[in-house]
């Protein structure tokens, strides 16, 4: 048998799909030429790789599923266009501007806090001292309270 | 122009219009003429049955959402294996960054994995089987590809490959000669980078 005939019978050889006389040639031809050998044994591979059982579940169940899915897929869809154009935007800017207040605000709290050790350290001291320390603590800064109890 | 021919002839072609048009019964249809070959497919390319079933489902869930663009330049079943094709490649590659992950987070817990998840065969068997497969599938035209799935997974015969695709039988004998020898050599390159590695 010659190759290029081989090659044309090698699909329908491996599953068993031709008669016994040509089966008998193309195995005899595999048998010398390494091309065709390499070839079948490819074949085979995929062949195994592809060969799966059929699925078990109901085709029903499936189809029903997959509907099930595509409608809920379609409600949040439906849901998302509903929104205004705006509410994306709105929603971003206003998660940035808390962001940012956040940062903004974060060394002005630290500060009273600061403010409020010191308070309380002044409590130690006498009751006017403390009380127009809390009166001022807004407008002066750290260093300027820290004279203020030196000073007294 | 066989090609074309095909499409004309495709009996899923109606259907198909009717489902751009928002008929859900025409999209049921079509789910209920391919869910036999993309739950095949998603199963081979997965080696997990509930894994397959749920990505058979999402693939056909996109390929709802993308309905609108399919332009009929091929058949619907062939863009559908696309669909699975990628849909398969994606679980793959999220399910091996978990293993990993996992793996890695109980041997800092100091538990050791067990035997199951910690040896290679009956986690990476399935997941390089099926890379093999998608990788290879992935790389071939569409019309060697449905062809062989049609001949591998389906078991079709030659007769029945041509009444499908509307191609002579002798066109389908050469069609998947030529799309076994690609697909054997596109197998024989991973093969090749795969003892490289």
């Amino acid at each position: 048998m010659k190759h290029s005939d081989a090659m044309d019978y090698l699909d329908s050889f491996r599953k068993g799909e031709i008669e016994p006389t040509m089966s008998g040639a193309v195995r005899r031809h595999a048998e010398t030429c390494s091309k065709c050998r390499a070839l079948l044994n490819g074949m085979d591979f995929l062949g195994r790789l592809m060969n799966v059982p059929a699925p078990t579940g109901s085709p029903d169940t499936f189809v029903r599923s997959v509907m099930v899915r595509i409608k809920a897929d379609k409600a949040l869809t439906a849901e998302m266009d509903a929104r205004p154009r705006w509410f994306i935007p709105v929603v971003s800017a206003g998660l940035l501007a808390s962001v940012l207040l956040m940062a903004f605000c974060a060394p002005y709290a630290f500060r009273r806090s600061e403010y409020t050790s010191d308070i309380i350290s002044a409590s130690h001291q006498d009751d006017t001292v403390r009380l127009q320390l809390i009166e001022k603590a807004d407008k002066l800064t750290h260093d300027q309270i820290l004279d203020f109890l030196v000073e007294g | 122009m066989e090609e074309s021919a095909a499409r004309m002839n495709d009996p899923e072609s109606g259907l198909v219009e009717l489902a751009k048009g928002g008929d859900d019964g025409a999209f049921e249809q079509l789910v209920r003429l391919n869910q036999a070959s993309i739950r095949r497919l998603a199963a081979a390319m997965l080696n997990d049955a509930v894994e397959a079933e749920d990505a058979a489902q999402e693939a056909f869930v996109k390929a709802y959402r993308k309905l609108s663009g399919f332009r009929g330049q091929s058949r619907f079943s062939s863009w559908l294996y696309r669909i699975t094709i990628n849909h398969c490649k994606n679980v793959i590659a999220k399910r091996d960054r978990w293993h990993w992950l996992s793996l890695e987070s109980m041997r800092e817990e100091g538990i050791e994995p067990p035997v199951a998840l910690n040896t290679p065969e009956k986690s990476a068997r399935g997941t390089e089987a099926g890379e093999t497969l998608s990788k290879i599938l992935a790389g071939l035209p569409d019309n060697y590809r449905a062809i062989l799935l049609l001949r591998e997974m389906k078991g079709l015969s030659y007769l029945e490959i041509s009444k499908e695709l509307v191609i002579s039988v002798d066109g389908v004998k050469s069609r998947l000669r030529r799309a076994h020898a690609a697909a054997v050599e596109k197998l024989r390159h991973i093969q090749q980078r795969t003892s490289v590695k």
